[in-house]
């Protein structure tokens, strides 16, 4: 069960405004969620390997030589706001 | 609308243009996009300028092969260098992409006309197209009902015959459920076989790119054109690809197989298990062998995914933050902009997500929760293979239920979550699978599902060919 205030921990974390009704209905939704997977944390599996892919063997590096990459100028030109070439991006603040 | 192969084989016969094919194409989205909403963006001039331009390669005698000139469409979270992609998100507004996904540029380079992009659920989390940014597509079969999710334009395009076949995603079910919904074949590649080179990442251990055909013979066609590796993706698998129309050709009349009572439990529509049922009993009477399996972990697998799928996705969603790409908010400092223009741009779908990811990856629950749910992974992998010790593959019910109607599982994310509940298994273990239409209840379509070992998308498209064959009748 997810505990209280914990959606405004976890939004800050996330870096995600949400207003008070957005809060309210994650907050409900995150104890079900939670209370709904508690069956798997039930399970005694600690000798257990994990597996975190399922590709099928080791698959092979590309040689490691020099070739062309996106320009810059394609690179950046979805960007909100850019100077020359860089991302121009708002200050940051001490306390931020 | 014929399907791939039939319209490949008129126009190298010369009794069809590209330029027709893309004409009715186009004709047939004119006269139900209004209603179906299966697209995000159209392309009907550069659509119509590269079928002119198939049309002279092939009178030059200079055809690029089966595709050249067919019309198709691409689920909207696969990156098209210079037309507008935006995985169905605010937050990528008008996003024009420097470059195109692998698997677009192989059909691209086989000269297949892209006639549009296809709409899905936001960052394809969701089941039923009703979390899209710019609002939901509707089944053709019955536009009261979703068309399933999260590749739902993608299917409905097909189903609708506006174009030949089209791309999806999976990541939990997303190529099969809607195809199972919309009745046509969806292809869910195994782990590792179709590159994801631009494809927008959700959650990178789980994420593959299928296929959405009419036919299981046309799904053999589109997964030999964009299977097999690539040097712009390290998890794009080096095995050759093998040549999956001869295996289509050959049939799986040989084979053996397995239907798991672990996926006709509680939850299966009971007119669903009878059609499992119907099928198998058919495909026994043809000489296919089929012996009891179990998969006992089967019941576990959802709760896994609902903790890694999120997992990985908080941690891929990061880079939207309005600095890189999309539209960025009104703030007046660093934090404060990447806060609301996350807040602003990701939909209630995406940030349920985002948090619980972010919850379950937190300083004292990864183990509890992350970790717990890799260790499943191993065991519902294991029992796979164990199960494919004793038979070729495995038949089941695609989804647990037809297509619901709009807003029936909107308020309760579980209640969506389950109608991947049969799909995700094969995504946790990395096995393709394939959703084969069967026959329909109450008008409206099943999905069959069958399930082969890891790379041996021959062995599937063989046993689909034949449960196709046997389903019809």
């Amino acid at each position: 069960m997810a505990e209280q205030g914990i959606v405004a921990r976890l939004a800050a974390l996330a870096r995600l405004e949400l207003d008070a009704g957005e809060a309210d209905t994650l907050e409900r939704d995150l104890g079900a969620i939670l209370e709904h997977v508690e069956r798997l944390r039930a399970l005694r599996l600690s000798d257990v390997d994990a597996t975190y892919w399922t590709t099928q063997a080791a698959q092979g590096m590309r040689p490691d030589e020099h070739r062309p990459g996106l320009e810059v100028e394609d690179a950046l030109s979805s960007a909100a706001a850019r100077a020359g070439r860089f991302l121009l991006v708002p200050g940051m603040r001490e306390d931020g | 609308m014929e399907s791939l192969y039939t319209a490949a084989a008129r126009l190298a016969r010369g009794e069809a243009r590209a330029e027709e094919l893309v004409s009715e194409a186009l004709d047939r989205v004119a006269e139900r996009e209004e209603d179906l909403h299966a697209f995000l963006t159209l392309l009907p001039e550069s659509a119509r300028d590269d079928a002119k331009a198939s049309d002279r390669r092939r009178t030059a005698g200079q055809a690029l092969g089966l595709f050249d000139g067919i019309p198709w469409a691409a689920k909207d979270n696969l990156l098209t260098e210079g037309v507008r992609t935006t995985a169905a998100s605010k937050i990528l507004g008008d996003y024009l992409p420097p470059y195109s996904a692998t698997a677009v540029r192989r059909l691209d380079e086989r000269g297949a006309v892209l006639l549009g992009k296809a709409n899905l659920d936001e960052f394809a989390m969701g089941s039923s197209t009703e979390y899209s940014a710019f609002g939901p597509s509707r089944n053709p079969v019955d536009p009261t009902r979703v068309p399933g999710g999260s590749s739902g334009g993608s299917a409905v395009a097909v189903a609708a015959g506006m174009c030949q076949f089209a791309l999806g995603s999976e990541t939990g079910g997303s190529v099969r459920q809607p195809a199972a919904f919309c009745g046509v074949v969806g292809v869910k590649p195994s782990y590792g076989r179709v590159s994801r080179y631009g494809l927008i990442a959700f959650a990178s251990s789980l994420d593959q790119i299928g296929t959405l055909t009419r036919d299981v013979r046309d799904a053999a066609l589109v997964l030999g054109a964009i299977a097999g590796e690539d040097p712009m993706d390290q998890t794009a698998s080096t095995v050759a690809v093998p040549d999956y129309l001869a295996a289509v050709e050959e049939g799986g009349r040989a084979l053996s197989f397995g239907v798991p009572a672990e996926y006709l439990r509680e939850g299966v529509a009971p007119e669903i298990r009878a059609e499992v049922e119907r099928v198998a009993a058919a495909l026994e009477r043809d000489g296919l062998r089929r012996r009891d399996v179990s998969l006992a972990h089967t019941q576990y697998a959802l709760d896994a995914y609902y903790i890694i799928a999120p997992a990985e996705a908080s941690s891929n969603l990061s880079r939207f933050d309005g600095m890189r790409y999309g539209p960025r908010a009104e703030a007046q400092d660093l934090l404060e902009a990447y806060r609301r223009s996350r807040g602003q741009g990701f939909g209630p779908e995406v940030k349920r997500r985002i948090l619980l990811g972010t919850y379950v990856l937190s300083a004292g629950y990864y183990d509890t929760y992350y970790l717990q749910a890799q260790r499943l992974r191993t065991l519902l992998r294991q029992e796979f293979l164990a199960a494919f010790e004793q038979v070729d593959f495995l038949l089941t019910p695609t989804t647990p239920t037809t297509a619901f109607r709009f807003g029936e599982n909107t308020a309760d994310p579980l209640a969506m979550y389950m109608a991947d509940a049969l799909t995700i298994p094969a995504n946790l273990a990395g096995l393709p699978a394939i959703s084969v239409p069967g026959r329909s209840s109450q008008g409206l379509p099943v999905g069959l599902q069958v399930m082969a070992p890891p790379m041996r998308e021959d062995l599937m498209l063989a046993a689909a060919a034949t449960l196709e064959e046997v389903a019809a009748r």
